[in-house]
């Protein structure tokens, strides 16, 4: 569905390419890291166009403690919704039941609802199981009859999936794109892959980890009032490419790892829109490969070309929000052609890191140490080399490291769980670099003369 | 006989019907991808095609080069066929053109389809540079241009001479800049007289000048001098004018203009010359020039007339080997191998500007180039074998040279015309500027 800000409400995007253009005779892949920045108003009143969707775990295994956090935690959040902003809470066992409004419906904020849907809040009992397909089958039904603005949920569990693999990837295929949600895992019984799941089939900000339940209710408020920050909804990343030429991958990489090379549509021709969900006032970072064939020396090619796009209907009426050229020059001077860009080499190391710890820890689980130790090393060496700190101290709490430089780690024998998972979950949070200020590119600018 | 396609990009041979190179995977354009087998000019069977039935083209050393029109003070004899020295080597230049039948038995070729040109509006015609006549064409591929680039292939596009294209049916020509040079200061001009003209119907005339760099305004100079050649070339041809005369008074008006252009004696712009006018029908060809551009026939099968180099250069290089002070080798290796001996501009002075006439048997290609294409490929046969079939697609074979010389480091502008004999039939369809 499109969504078609206010003219005063529409935000600015801008678009910045950083790449070695250069090519050596012969080859023909193109490695860009595109930075995309969005600075939206925020939005008061009758513009006001979101929708929010707050899913609390309910089953068997939230009994006390983690029910009255639960409770509290989808409390700030509806405290943080604006006025004026459509919104339902449903507890999720082995149904998805409505907690407000009872009918199957989103209600907007006012004084009134605000208030019977804090008290609503307080029926929530923990029995059932966990069915979380069926819990995002029905927060898309409740997004249907709203064709524009801003569609947000929140997810909460604190434990497995009891739904049949397929059934649940079949509904992730469904509602894919049609919301974004963002999800938290309470304790440690709760599985990384399948928030991981969630979140990029419904563009998410990354799952998060709640180790500690008194932090849910400041999480969430943070969830919610990020959610309200929100101004454009359904943004495409459109990447043409030439004739010929194979898009290797498109990858978001700041600030979180997040594959979307399967997620194209053609919508013009040559032309693939990649979704990147709703955007308020942030930073994103997108690592796009591109193969084209050679060209000769001194021919410019313009390898890529990116645009924000808020796709119009039958690919008419498309709204162009900003652009930039991701640009490939054949040269014979082996010096300029092979050097790498110092971003693109950054975030193809935050993405290895991501990569090598997942496999580490998985490795771990299945008892294959020899593998664990060598991914988990690979990973120390990484974080230490892009000084991804706060990664490097997760590792710590998971292995010995006798050298960072070298990535040389033992195991620890006994790692605590919520740091095994802490880390997990955090692995695809990457550490940003800022672009380079525009028009410090060496040698002469680019593009037509 | 059986048309070589190859891919514009990186010469590779391509077969029949292929939509994509297998080599560089670039998509072929449509006039390499719909070349026919065509049989304009039936060959001799196979079992004849002996080395001794092998017609030669020129004989003997420097034969078709003789001082011919005096430019000096820009007054020239117009009447150069009256010379017995001319006559003489046109004698010895001149070959019969041989129809060989088919032989019996072997069925007819399907005829070349209408749709031969290419179904998209060529970027360009007659011989005004690609950008400023067709800013929205691509100059590589049937793409549109957005932004500076084309939304189909993504090249950025060349602005005003960097990269220039000539296409007509009859002779298509290449300009580019080069990777060394800052701008390009060759220039080229093609004009087909047209096919239901009563006088020289479906001639083709192709100008490639090279300006001087060592003069001021060498592009301006190239540009104005390859058009004037052309086109007076061209008029006096439909006014019936023999080829050899028309290719003198042409050069002598494109000097005039030349010369026109100098502010003073002491700074005037220069370039080199190099015209070629093919008969259509016979294949003949009289070249004309001044300095070291140059006109190849390249031999286009085993049964044609061999490749050969049709010009010798005004330069050092060439003076010192025919004086027999040094070998070629050794005038190569000079620092004066380049420097030009005659050149046309307010200051040359008297020069001799030479004509020649030459009636290959086809099929092959005539050729002109500046010295960015012939610097890598000096002898007629090294520039037949680089880029096969230039006579039957050339257009590819255009940009395949340019690629060519780019490939080898691009040093100096390069530009080629080719002129397929026997030349494309009605040159009326030869949309001209």
């Amino acid at each position: 569905m499109p969504n078609r800000p206010d003219q005063a409400g529409e935000p600015e995007f801008r678009v910045e390419i950083d790449q070695n253009r250069f090519l050596p005779i012969g080859r023909g892949e193109v490695h860009a890291v595109v930075s995309v920045t969005s600075n939206s108003p925020i939005l008061v009143g009758t513009s006001v166009r979101a929708s929010e969707v707050i899913i609390v775990d309910t089953s068997g295994s939230m009994y006390g403690e983690k029910l009255n956090a639960a409770k509290q935690a989808a409390r700030a959040a509806i405290e943080a919704l604006r006025d004026g902003v459509n919104f339902a809470v449903v507890a999720g066992h082995r149904t998805a039941q409505m907690i407000y409004p009872a009918e199957d419906r989103l209600v907007k904020v006012d004084a009134r609802t605000r208030a019977e849907a804090l008290d609503a809040v307080g029926t929530l009992r923990a029995d059932g199981g966990t069915r979380m397909g069926t819990w995002l089958a029905r927060a898309a039904e409740l997004f249907t009859p709203v064709d524009e603005g801003i569609k947000h949920a929140i997810l909460l569990t604190d434990g497995q999936n009891n739904e049949p693999p397929e059934e649940f990837e079949r509904v992730l295929r469904r509602v894919a794109g049609t919301f974004v949600c963002d999800c938290r895992g309470v304790g440690t019984d709760w599985k990384v892959d399948e928030l991981r799941r969630i979140d990029s089939a419904l563009l998410g900000g990354g799952p998060g980890i709640i180790a500690d339940p008194a932090d849910m209710a400041a999480d969430f408020r943070a969830m919610a009032q990020a959610s309200m920050g929100k101004s454009v909804a359904d943004v495409a990343l459109r990447l043409w490419t030439p004739h010929n030429a194979v898009v290797r991958y498109v990858k978001q990489v700041a600030p979180t790892v997040q594959d979307l090379s399967g997620r194209a549509v053609e919508r013009v021709p040559q032309a693939g829109d990649y979704p990147t969900g709703s955007w308020g006032t942030e930073n994103r970072d997108y690592h796009v490969c591109v193969e084209v064939p050679p060209g000769d020396p001194g021919r410019q090619l313009r390898a890529g070309w990116v645009r924000v796009v808020i796709p119009g209907e039958h690919g008419i009426d498309d709204h162009v929000l900003a652009s930039g050229n991701i640009l490939a020059e054949w040269t014979a001077d082996e010096a300029r052609a092979t050097e790498i860009n110092p971003r693109v080499a950054h975030y193809t190391g935050q993405v290895e890191l991501a990569q090598a710890i997942q496999d580490g820890l998985s490795a771990r689980r299945d008892g294959d140490e020899d593998v664990a130790t060598t991914r988990l090393g690979r990973a120390v060496a990484l974080a230490h080399e892009s000084g991804n700190e706060e990664t490097a101290k997760l590792l710590e709490r998971v292995v010995d490291v006798i050298d960072p430089v070298t990535g040389t780690v033992r195991l620890k024998p006994t790692v605590d769980k919520v740091d095994e998972m802490t880390l997990d979950t955090n692995s695809t949070r990457t550490v940003r670099t800022r672009p380079r200020p525009s028009g410090e590119e060496p040698g002469e600018s680019p593009g037509p003369g | 006989m059986t048309v070589v396609r190859t891919c514009p990009v990186c010469s590779d041979t391509v077969a029949a019907g292929d939509v994509f190179c297998e080599r560089c995977g670039r998509t072929l354009p449509d006039d390499v991808r719909e070349a026919r087998d065509t049989d304009a000019v039936a060959t001799a069977p196979q079992e004849s095609l002996a080395d001794q039935s092998r017609p030669g083209l020129v004989p003997g050393d420097g034969a078709p080069t003789a001082p011919q029109v005096s430019l000096s003070g820009l007054a020239t004899s117009e009447e150069p066929s009256g010379d017995p020295e001319w006559e003489a080597v046109d004698a010895m230049a001149t070959q019969p053109v041989r129809r060989a039948q088919r032989p019996a038995g072997v069925p007819a070729p399907a005829p070349a389809p209408e749709g031969v040109a290419p179904e998209w509006p060529p970027p360009a015609t007659g011989s005004n540079p690609v950008q400023p006549t067709n800013p929205g064409l691509c100059v590589w591929c049937p793409g549109t241009v957005l932004d500076g680039y084309c939304e189909k292939c993504g090249f950025l596009q060349p602005t005003g001479r960097d990269h220039v294209e000539v296409r007509t049916r009859s002779a298509v020509g290449v300009s580019d800049r080069g990777l060394r040079h800052r701008r390009n200061e060759d220039a080229m001009a093609v004009r087909v007289v047209d096919a239901d003209d009563p006088h020289a119907p479906g001639s083709v005339v192709a100008v490639v000048c090279d300006g001087v760099s060592s003069s001021p305004r060498s592009d301006e100079a190239s540009r104005i001098t390859a058009e004037t050649g052309a086109t007076v070339l061209a008029e006096r041809l439909r006014r019936g004018e023999d080829p050899r005369a028309a290719t003198g008074a042409a050069m002598t008006r494109a000097a005039e203009a030349v010369a026109g252009i100098a502010e003073s004696p002491s700074s005037a712009p220069a370039c080199t010359y190099v015209s070629a006018v093919v008969d259509p029908a016979t294949g003949t060809t009289t070249i004309g020039w001044v300095g070291d551009s140059r006109a190849y026939w390249l031999s286009g099968a085993p049964t044609s007339s061999a490749s050969a180099l049709l010009t010798k250069d005004d330069s050092w290089s060439e003076a010192m080997v025919q004086a027999g002070a040094l070998s070629r080798e050794e005038a190569m290796r000079s620092a004066n191998a380049h420097a030009l001996i005659a050149w046309m501009g307010a200051d040359s002075g008297e020069i001799d500007a030479h004509i020649s006439t030459v009636t290959p048997t086809g099929p092959g290609a005539v050729v002109l180039c500046s010295d960015g294409l012939w610097n890598y490929y000096p002898e007629a046969q090294a520039l037949t074998d680089a880029v096969p079939g230039a006579g039957a697609e050339p257009h590819g074979a255009a940009r395949a040279y340019v690629s060519l010389a780019l490939k080898a480091g691009g040093k100096d502008n390069i530009t080629v015309v080719v002129i397929p004999v026997p030349t494309a039939q009605g040159g009326h369809r030869a949309e001209q500027a």
